[in-house]
């Protein structure tokens, strides 16, 4: 591991540690959606954590830290469907929520089963942020249909979604590209490109941060 | 120059800003397309309250003008005619007949009595407060009532279920609704029996009007603009309306409101 992608690490794990412990207090509320934000925060938590592991302890990398890994990618993307699937009121949207996530889930336990589950499979990132990608299109699609008389930029959930549209689409080229880059560039090179996607985890959590700052106002109100 | 590889992340970085910038801007499109969108929805819903308004002034005024009609129907056609008749009978008066004279006196008392009985009706018709005093069921009543009072209809009433007070709008609504369904009988249905019932249910409250009279073959039949103002408050008060005629076997008009949506102010 190259500094950068240290401190981009450890950075990020602050940030995800602090939405961690504010989403905890505001899990309490009877909100549904911020219960199952909550749980994807904790997986997020837990992807970050490991990472940490990896960098300090280089036994593990390779033994558990990856696979782990590999599974809370399909955890997190699970936790993150049920999110939108909460999130989208219409039937139809959750209709083709559903079926978009079984395709995903499936090509990604396939892709997890047929490659080496012992390295981070870049191909299934690139497929679950795909698979979110189009869950934020449908967020936004939907928001039209359904005109509420709240402020947007006083709705946490289109904060969540924004967050989650921006990590997923900056990271996607990444993800999508890593053979090219890592056959073009020089190893430390291609870990910095590779920091960019982890710098975009930061500020996915600062939008959660903005969400949750929305969340308490509407609480105060 | 530079070499391939820092060529190759300044592309990168290059795509990635432009990535970046090409998604602020949807997204600030979206939220700048969603709060013009909501203008034209808060806009929208005023124009509706401002024409609901409307419709509920109308109605009033329309109560108003049906009562004033009824008003000077009744003192021209009933009291007037009675109390005349009771002028008649007591300046007739032959006091030398005494037996003549008491029944004449007599037949004035009650008469004079019934005029009194049709004044305090109609002062109890003057205004919309019965709806706000006595509820909806029992100005319903009130209406059949003076309508019956004419001899030509036999009107049956009925109200099942648990009542439920609804906001005084609506149910001056519904009042109107039933006020023009009448109206309509009386004007073109040539019908000689009336049936108004009240169902309450759950979620639903269910008005049906029925009469024996010579209906209509279909909505381009719809005699004035009665059908359609029906139509129109059914509408405002979120509810359904059904009409069934056929020619010579009579009409039937049902009304069908949600209970729930109508009891919040409108």
């Amino acid at each position: 591991m190259n500094a950068l992608s240290t401190v981009v690490t450890i950075i990020g794990t602050g940030v995800i540690l602090f939405n961690f412990i504010f989403a905890s207090v505001l899990s309490k509320s009877q909100n549904s959606i911020l219960k199952v934000f909550f749980i994807c925060i904790l997986i997020a938590l837990l992807e970050s954590v490991n990472s940490i592991f990896g960098i300090f302890l280089p036994t593990y990398i390779h033994t558990f830290c990856f696979p782990i890994q590999n599974i809370l990618f399909l955890l997190d993307s699970f936790f993150w469907a049920f999110f939108f699937l909460k999130v989208l009121k219409d039937e139809k949207s959750q209709k083709n929520l559903k079926i978009l996530f079984g395709i995903t889930f499936t090509i990604s336990a396939y892709l997890l089963y047929s490659n080496n589950i012992t390295q981070v499979s870049t191909q299934v990132l690139a497929v679950i942020n795909i698979c979110k990608t189009i869950f934020c299109i449908l967020y936004y699609r939907n928001l039209f249909k359904m005109i509420s008389s709240q402020n947007l930029l006083r709705d946490p959930i289109f904060w969540i979604v924004t967050g989650v549209l921006l990590y997923s689409c900056i990271s996607l080229p990444i993800y999508c590209l890593n053979n090219y880059i890592r056959l073009q560039f020089p190893l430390l090179i291609a870990r910095n490109i590779f920091s960019i996607s982890n710098m975009f985890i930061i500020i996915m959590n600062i939008f959660f941060i903005k969400a949750f700052l929305c969340t308490t106002s509407q609480h105060k109100a | 120059m530079y070499d391939q590889s820092t060529q190759g992340i300044i592309i990168f970085i290059a795509g990635t800003s432009f990535l970046l910038l090409l998604l602020i801007s949807f997204i600030v499109s979206i939220a700048y397309k969603y709060q013009q969108k909501q203008n034209a929805y808060f806009k929208d819903i005023e124009t509706l309250k401002s024409s609901h308004e409307n419709t509920l002034l109308q109605s009033q005024l329309e109560i108003q003008e049906q009562t004033f009609q009824n008003i000077s129907r009744e003192i021209h056609d009933n009291i007037g005619q009675k109390l005349t008749l009771a002028k008649l009978y007591l300046n007739t008066l032959d006091f030398t007949d005494t037996d003549k004279s008491r029944l004449q006196v007599n037949n004035s008392v009650t008469i004079i009595g019934e005029a009194i009985n049709d004044l305090s009706d109609l002062s109890h018709s003057m205004s919309s407060e019965i709806i706000l005093t006595h509820g909806l069921i029992n100005a319903l009543q009130f209406e059949a009532a003076q309508l019956q009072k004419t001899g030509i209809y036999k009107i049956s009433f009925s109200a099942t279920g648990n009542p439920v007070f609804m906001d005084y709008n609506t149910e001056l609504m519904l009042f109107r609704i039933v006020q023009e369904a009448l109206n309509n009988i009386v004007k073109h249905a040539a019908a000689s029996e009336i049936d108004i019932n009240l169902h309450y249910m759950d979620a639903l409250l269910i008005i049906e009007i029925k009469d024996n009279g010579k209906g209509f073959f279909s909505s381009k039949d719809w005699p004035g603009t009665g059908l359609k103002n029906i139509k129109k408050r059914t509408s405002i008060l979120k509810g359904n309306l059904i009409i069934n005629s056929t020619h010579d076997t009579g009409t039937q008009i049902k009304v069908q409101i949600p209970s729930y949506e109508n009891n919040k102010s409108l």
